[in-house]
């Protein structure tokens, strides 16, 4: 175990510095310049070209590729052109919204997703299972921000039970908070609900089918008490695997979303960094996202490893 | 006449529209009650993005200027008239040849950092304007020092006469002449000014980027004692708090309105005008801003050639193109005219603006020898009437025989390409109103599309230079003739931007810059 | 969204532990055929082709269907609502979104297509190398982790603002998105073959490893990746949707379903037929898909039927 999270965490290494290299040049290359997107539409292109001295964008791409990474090695991720602050700040300030968006679609993801893939498994090969199904398979075929849309006329506009849009902290006013996450969440959690929902539906059919189940059956216990007591622990090591994907899933979803309910996350900081150049924020965003990405990863496929003994290595 | 035929609705239109807002508002506060003033409350104010920056001088970015309005003050400001009214300013003196300006300044103007105002901070503060700003620049031309003469007084001297110079201290639109503590300027040496402390009504409190800004009554302020007239005179800070929140996707601004998310929305798109005339919970206001231009390369290319000039403009039906650009026919008018309606607007070169005449491009054409090379028109949907305008422009101008790449790209590229004569013909962009004929900056033979002209140089230094109304009013009527003959640029006609507030929101003086000091909040 | 659904990620992993019954001979036409009586046994598939066929086929005839042409505008019939004359309503050009959804309907098509084809190339030639020669395996997939290691959409976004806007670049980069998937689902597959009989049995007779790969390799990757393609099809044209709505995909005047939902976001409020038609389209299409997609893994992987 512990030599297969050594090797990981080294191959992250590895991984982060293809993923650093491949940002900072595509960065580079990139069209556009940060220093008139700052200075306004009157400014005068000697200006402009002053303040791309100021910010070093003259460079060449070795000499600021290396300070960067350098920096970063001192976990440091520089400073934001536009925001005038460190990116490890930006960062943080809209780490919150986003964290939170994520969880609270985990929360609807997992919370309609399994309970109705079990149903589906139970009940497999009659209406109510066909009618998860087709429900699922809508589900998965919904471009996400369209969906988003949608629930914002619905609750927010015609119906005007829910916040169209912002973001309240949660410190501020808890319950706000939550209002104001709730289309969002659901905009995400929905469409992850639908593979949710799937995957649990065949992971019980798989166990259910197995002999040990049989034999629970043959002694006479209950319906229940086979399903949920020893079924459904079996399926959940291959649900839990999936859960991480999703996770990550959910985490590029809200990036998108974040746009349409105009919350302040890392999407939205992403999405506008990118119109604005600001280069330094988008390749911290871009790496710390990946760092995320890679470690949910790993912690997913240690669990696989704890939950089930089967498998040995991955 | 197209522009004709179209006059007598849009003004009946215009009409009906303010009377409707005025009957609104009157509605709402009815004579003798909610009329007096209540302190207190949040005012949240939804803008169209989140400023680079708060400080005044460093950039042109208009979310900038109108936070930096409610932090900052000027030397001077623009009445309702959009004449100099003075500001910290208490009287002034100019010479009789017009060179030497001598201004005393009011003595109780206090900084929010507790400090009074001498004029060592009007220094300061005003030379790194000029050293900073494009229009800072261009004024400094002509100055020859600024100069502090005791605790009090500021003289600017002049090198010669200049008739817009008060106009120019006045400026709130962009890159506002806001006077700061001297410390302050000397912190930001080269860069970007770091502590946000101003003279103004509402004092910077805290920024958390993408999220909002706050802005809270600053109780120390000195306001003047006459009364208010357009963005100057007496100023009262009546809301605790001023919280601006950037809000990019305009339909989020509307409807966060509607559900009370916030109580201003800047920049709402002009279809929702419909929607909401009727509605009494909300105050929809209009402000005319300015004009979409498409500029030509006058420097490399196939419009360094007047006659396709003439060939592109000529080819050009507005009506339709304005339609689709900004909606409703309220919110724009088809005009020649170089400057806003007032003591500047002319319609001379309506001959040439909106021929709509296919046979005449097609014939200029011909005579320029255009071979089909395709012309690269760069624009951007981050303003969405600019790609609109390019959009519904491409085929009338197919139409005659042009061939069109149209290059769409977001504002940090086209910003940068505009730059480069060698990679572009036509760019979309918008010119706001200025104040003063000579405070445009894309006459500028500097400014991206290099118009180098003499005619024009000298008609705008005799601008500078004449101080009497009726003569600069004839010298520019002679430019804007010389505009329409040479087109530089196409003038597609003015357009306004719709914003909208809460019925609450009392007291508000709708004019090109928002601002909220004398506003107050009724109950709900 | 741009995302493949974890379902993919889920059917590679046991794919490397797939028993090797699974395997079949290229020869064996009969499971080809049995594999299309179950396909169109099932009830799903027949409605996911009819689905998918009518906003397909209505795409392609787009020029016979269309009510005007797809640009024309009339600046005095703006944001109409859904009528016998626009039966989608207009847009803020007062184009007609009928017409324009099926021009739109080629080339979300074209765009999802050509991404989806570049990266089950891109990716089979990938996978194929890697898991044939080991040497080179560990590069291969390396550079295929470190793609794997951005969310889909942050990649997206990060090569769309370094190679700048463009139907051409959008392709470019949903292929980039998708290949490290097929590459993966590929190798783990020839992973399997490579230790079968028949391989070493071509291997023992002296084939060259490139005939060996393309006639006895290649053929029995094709089931999963038939099935592995129909999904990215359908995530590639979502993906043009999300990145064009963002505002970082496709130039506005190539109307994709994706500008043409874009264009509408303004309009969300006072003119809801701009967003959910072209939306409607998304979905139908991408439904059409993925019943089409269920079906073929249900029809040529047994063992998976339900999922």
């Amino acid at each position: 175990m512990v030599e297969l999270i050594a090797r990981r965490l080294l191959s992250l290494v590895i991984v982060m510095s293809v993923v650093g290299v491949i940002v900072f040049t595509l960065m580079y290359v990139a069209p556009g310049d940060p220093a008139v997107v700052m200075l306004g539409p009157e400014a005068s292109p000697d200006d402009v070209a002053r303040l791309r001295r100021q910010l070093g964008l003259e460079q060449p791409l070795v000499v600021q590729l290396g300070r960067w990474a350098f920096r970063v090695v001192q976990g440091e991720l520089g400073e934001s052109i536009f925001l005038n602050q460190p990116v490890t700040k930006s960062i943080a300030q809209r780490a919150e919204p986003t964290l939170a968006l994520t969880l609270l679609s985990l929360v609807v993801a997992v919370g309609l997703g399994v309970p109705f893939g079990i149903i589906s498994a139970v009940r497999a090969g009659t209406a109510v299972d066909q009618a998860f199904a087709t429900l699922a398979v809508f589900g998965v075929s919904m471009p996400e921000f369209w969906l988003g849309i949608n629930l914002m006329l619905l609750f927010g506009q015609y119906l005007g039970v829910l916040p169209v849009a912002g973001y309240i902290p949660l410190l501020e006013n808890p319950l706000q908070w939550l209002r104001s996450l709730v289309l969002p969440a659901l905009a995400i959690g929905l469409v992850q609900s639908a593979l949710i929902a799937r995957i649990t539906r065949s992971a019980m059919l798989d166990v259910l089918s197995q002999d040990y189940i049989r034999t629970a059956r043959a002694k006479g216990l209950l319906e229940r008490v086979v399903v949920y007591r020893h079924a459904l622990r079996n399926a959940l090591v291959q649900v839990v695997t999936v859960i991480g994907v999703v996770l990550a899933v959910l985490l590029s979803g809200a990036v998108v979303v974040e746009t349409v309910f105009n919350i302040p996350g890392l999407g939205r900081l992403l999405v506008t960094s990118v119109l604005r150049r600001d280069y330094p924020v988008i390749q911290g965003v871009a790496l710390l996202v990946s760092v995320i990405y890679v470690l949910v990863s790993l912690v997913i496929d240690v669990l696989y490893v704890y939950l089930s003994p089967k498998v040995k290595y991955l | 006449m197209k522009c004709r035929r179209h006059e007598t609705p849009r003004s009946w239109i215009r009409v009906l529209v303010i009377a409707a807002v005025l009957i609104a508002v009157g509605a709402l506060t009815p004579a003798g009650l909610a009329q007096a003033p209540v302190r207190g409350g949040v005012l949240r104010w939804g803008v169209e993005a989140e400023p680079p920056t708060l400080d005044p001088h460093w950039t042109t970015v208009s979310v900038t200027a109108q936070i930096a309005n409610h932090i900052f003050e000027t030397l001077f400001t623009l009445d309702k008239d959009g004449n100099p009214l003075p500001h910290l300013v208490d009287r002034f003196t100019v010479s009789p040849d017009g060179r030497v300006y001598t201004l005393d300044l009011r003595r109780d103007v206090r900084f929010h950092n507790g400090r009074l105002m001498t004029s060592e901070d009007v220094v300061a503060s005003i030379s790194r304007w000029g050293r900073v700003t494009a229009a800072g620049k261009t004024v400094f031309t002509s100055v020859r020092s600024v100069e502090a003469e005791g605790a009090n007084r500021v003289i600017i001297r002049l090198t010669e006469r200049y008739g817009p110079l008060l106009i120019a201290l006045a400026n709130p639109f962009r890159s506002i002449p806001a006077v700061m503590p001297a410390e302050i300027v000397r912190e930001a040496g080269e860069g970007q000014v770091q502590r946000f402390i101003g003279s103004g009504p509402f004092q910077f409190t805290e920024r958390i980027p993408d999220r909002h800004i706050r802005l809270t009554r600053f109780a120390n302020y000195a306001a003047r004692s006459d009364s208010p007239n357009g963005y100057g005179g007496r100023r009262v800070a009546y809301v605790d708090e001023i919280r601006i929140i950037p809000v990019p996707e305009q339909p989020t601004r509307v409807s966060g309105l509607e559900t009370g998310l916030y109580d201003f929305a800047n920049d709402v798109n002009p279809d929702m005008y419909p929607r909401f005339r009727a509605n009494p919970n909300f105050q929809i206001f209009m402000a005319h801003v300015g004009w979409p231009i498409a500029m030509f390369n006058k420097k490399e290319g196939l419009f360094t050639d007047r006659t396709m000039r003439q060939a592109f403009l000529a080819a050009l039906n507005m009506e339709p193109l304005m339609r689709v650009a900004f909606g409703q026919p309220a919110f724009y008018r088809l005009t020649p005219s170089l400057m806003p309606q007032g003591a500047w607007y002319s319609e001379v070169g309506k001959e040439q603006y909106n021929q709509a005449n296919p046979e005449r491009a097609r014939t200029l054409l011909r005579q320029a020898g255009y071979t089909g090379k395709p012309v690269r028109w760069i624009t951007t949907q981050a303003y969405e009437w600019m790609y609109r305008i390019a959009a519904g422009a491409r085929p009338q101008l197919e139409a005659v025989g042009f061939a069109l790449d149209l290059q769409v790209l977001d504002w940090a590229t086209l910003a940068q390409r505009r730059a480069n004569p060698a990679l572009w013909d036509v760019f979309s962009t918008g010119v706001v109103n200025a104040a003063e004929p000579t405070d445009d900056v894309y006459f500028s033979a500097n400014w991206p599309g290099w118009w180098v002209d003499e005619r024009k140089e000298g008609l705008l230094k005799q601008l500078g230079q004449t101080l009497d109304y009726r003569q600069r009013y004839k010298l520019w009527e002679d430019f804007q003739k010389h505009w329409w003959q040479e087109v530089p640029a196409i003038n597609f006609g003015h357009y306004s931007t719709m914003r909208m507030g809460a019925s609450r929101v009392r007291g508000y003086a709708n004019l090109r810059m928002p601002f909220f000091w004398n506003v107050w909040l009724a109950a709900r | 969204m741009i995302d493949p659904p974890p379902t993919d990620s889920a059917s590679m992993r046991p794919a490397a532990t797939r028993p090797p019954s699974r395997v079949r001979h290229p020869e064996d036409r009969l499971q080809w055929q049995r594999a299309w009586k179950r396909l169109w046994k099932r009830r799903v598939v027949a409605i996911g082709f009819l689905v998918f066929g009518t906003v397909a086929a209505a795409s392609l005839l787009a020029p016979w269907v269309q009510r005007f042409p797809p640009g024309a505008m009339s600046s005095m019939d703006r944001v109409a609502p859904p009528s016998a004359r626009y039966w989608m309503g207009t847009d803020t050009y007062g184009r007609d979104i009928f017409s324009r959804i099926l021009w739109g309907g080629r080339l979300s098509y074209l765009i999802g297509a050509g991404a989806a084809g570049t990266a089950m190339l891109v990716g089979t030639v990938v996978g194929l190398t890697a898991g044939y020669h080991q040497h080179l395996d560990n590069v291969l997939m390396r550079v295929m982790d470190g793609l794997m290691a951005f969310p889909p959409i942050v990649l997206a976004i990060t090569m769309l603002a370094g190679l700048g806007q463009g139907a051409r670049n959008v392709v470019i980069t949903l292929a980039v998105v998708y290949t490290p998937r097929v590459a993966r689902l590929v190798r783990s597959s020839v992973l399997v073959l490579r230790e079968e009989p028949f391989v070493e049995a071509a291997r023992a007779i002296g084939l060259s490893d490139a005939l060996i790969v393309l006639r006895h390799i290649l053929p029995n990757c094709i089931s999963p990746l038939i099935v592995q393609g129909t999904f990215i099809f359908a995530y590639s044209i979502l993906g043009e949707a999300a990145l064009s709505f963002l505002g970082v995909g496709v130039p506005p005047f190539i109307p994709t379903w994706g500008i043409i939902l874009s264009e509408g976001r303004l309009y969300t409020t006072i003119a809801p037929w701009m967003t959910v038609f072209p939306g409607l389209a998304i979905f139908f299409t991408v439904l059409g898909m993925n019943l089409i997609g269920d079906g073929l893994r249900d029809a040529l992987d047994p063992r998976l039927r339900g999922l």
